[in-house]
């Protein structure tokens, strides 16, 4: 008696598990995408003018990781992100 | 077009963006404000429109910023000279104020075009900061020049085909070429966009087609400089008659164009010079009245008569075949074809003297009435679709004759939709497939 009661938890966990498992990967990655820091003149720069190639070759290091960061993140800025205060408008016709 | 949503206006596409030379730059170097963690303190000075400032892109880009900054797409010069060679110099302190309120949100600066969609439709990223070489027309180029040239272009008015050049898919940029957008090479301080040389001009693709020589009868007959291609092959447009601008009690500025309706009418040429000798061009009402700005003040327009309130007009709904031009006298002796004095307000026909018609040339003396002259290979030069481009051309539908072209009620063949896919169509060769428009919601972003 005690065993098939154990027998049955046994497995009801064991699928318990796979299901999780099942889910957890079936899951969307709603992360934001891992910015790997860039060397400098990758090719990248092959379509900048030639101004622009020295100007580029004058750039300081991108250090500015905080801005993108929350910027490529749309789950934070879904939260966070306000959109102008924009009145209903009046105008009729053809604009 | 639907507006973007908050977080999709400020929304770097990671992937997209890494490939961007412009993702070396340190985002202050441009914006200003400082890289922290912190929100609030972050965008204190921070400016999300660099691109305001020329500079900001002449650094890499000097080949373009000078003569675009002085350009009719950054100065909006156009409006300044019709609105003060109507007024006088005590009077534009404050047409100023009202085209700040009212005409600003389509003064264009390169980011307008390139990073973001205009401020007239709502703004915000185009396409995740990825800078788009071709603005898409439909998210740009149309976003400020709506009401008459997309409805006209892609097909809107009702019962009236889109424009031939649509139908073989062809995207504003294919005329107009980024030089002529960044005023590249244009007249300098051109005070209107019909001011100096003509671009695009139709020659430049339909060279063989042209006046004598052409093989083409009627382009035979009137040669180059009696009338403007449109006075052929346009259809009717949008007038409209006039547009009054206020703001609410919340200081909201808001306009209203009382009257609006479509209609073809060839007048004398208002600008014919050596660049545009036409006679005849088709001409456009434009939307403004003696009271457009009385919001603002009393008597702002005293010099109204100045200018005429029907204009040269070049729409944008060409076909190869239009009602005027299938039978000499659909043109010569039809008086509804012409602006003749009646069909201009009491009030404005002294600013039109110089546009309106006494009435539609006669047909010439002994003239015999020909069958109406249809599309065959003979009479459009041989050329078939060819007249259009070189080959994969959809044939144009001839219009119906009757009301509809000139803006009634009526019915004409519907517009062929364009079913081939592709990115260039829409400009920006790195954006996500436009779907094909299949419903208007679609077509236009919404839903």
């Amino acid at each position: 008696m005690v065993y098939r009661a154990l027998s049955k938890l046994v497995l009801f966990a064991g699928l318990l598990l796979v299901g999780g498992g099942l889910l957890i990967s079936c899951a969307p990655d709603t992360s934001a995408p891992a910015l790997t820091p860039r060397p400098r003149a990758t090719s990248t720069t092959a379509g900048a003018t030639p101004t622009a190639q020295k100007v580029l070759a004058t750039l300081r290091a991108f250090v500015d990781q905080s801005c993108l960061d929350c910027h490529t993140n749309k789950d934070q800025l879904v939260k966070l992100a306000v959109g102008p205060v924009v009145e209903k408008a009046e105008s009729e016709g053809p604009g | 077009m639907a507006p973007l949503e908050p977080w999709e206006r400020v929304w770097i596409d990671a992937t997209a963006y890494k490939t961007d030379v412009h993702s070396l730059i340190n985002c202050t170097d441009c914006h200003g404000g400082t890289a922290l963690d912190d929100m609030d303190a972050a965008h204190v000075g921070m400016n999300p429109s660099p691109a305001s400032d020329p500079q900001s892109c002449g650094v890499c880009h000097p080949d373009i910023t000078p003569a675009d900054a002085a350009s009719l797409h950054t100065t909006l010069r156009g409006y300044d000279t019709v609105l003060y060679t109507r007024s006088t110099p005590e009077n534009h302190a404050i047409l100023e104020e009202m085209e700040s309120n009212h005409c600003a949100s389509c003064h264009t600066t390169c980011g307008d075009c390139h990073i973001s969609q205009p401020a007239s439709v709502g703004g915000g990223l185009l396409k995740g900061h990825t800078f788009v070489k071709t603005p898409p027309m439909s998210q740009t180029c149309t976003g400020c020049h709506g009401s008459r040239i997309k409805n006209e272009y892609f097909g809107l008015n009702e019962e009236l085909p889109a424009d031939a050049h649509f139908r073989t898919r062809m995207a504003c940029s294919a005329c107009h070429t980024a030089d002529e957008v960044h005023g590249v090479g244009m007249t300098l301080n051109a005070d209107h966009r019909y001011d100096g040389v003509q671009s695009p001009t139709c020659e430049s693709c339909h060279q063989d087609k042209v006046g004598v020589g052409s093989g083409i009868e009627q382009h035979e007959v009137h040669g180059t400089e009696i009338l403007s291609c449109q006075a052929c092959h346009s259809i009717a447009y949008t007038n409209c008659s006039n547009c009054h601008v206020e703001k609410n009690e919340n200081g909201l500025p808001f306009f209203k164009v009382e009257e609006h309706a479509l209609g073809f009418y060839l007048g004398r040429n208002p600008l014919q010079n050596g660049e545009r000798p036409y006679r005849f061009v088709p001409v456009r009402h434009v939307p403004i009245d003696l009271n457009s700005f009385s919001f603002y003040g009393e008597n702002l327009l005293p010099n109204f008569n100045r200018l005429p309130t029907w204009v040269y007009s070049t729409p944008h709904n060409i076909q190869k075949i239009t009602p005027q031009n299938q039978a000499c006298e659909n043109c010569h002796g039809n008086d509804d074809l012409f602006l003749t004095l009646d069909k201009v307000a009491l009030a404005e026909r002294e600013a039109n003297k110089g546009v309106i018609v006494d009435k539609a040339p006669p047909l010439p003396e002994g003239y015999v009435k020909k069958a109406d002259l249809t599309p065959t290979a003979e009479s459009d030069g041989g050329g078939g679709d060819g007249f259009w481009g070189d080959g994969g051309s959809e044939a144009s539908p001839t219009p119906a004759t009757g009301d509809d072209f000139w803006g009634g009620s009526g019915s004409s063949e519907p517009t062929p939709t364009p079913t081939v896919s592709g990115d260039d169509f829409w400009g920006g060769g790195n954006s996500q497939p436009t779907p094909t428009p299949t419903e208007a919601g679609d077509f236009w972003g919404g839903n």
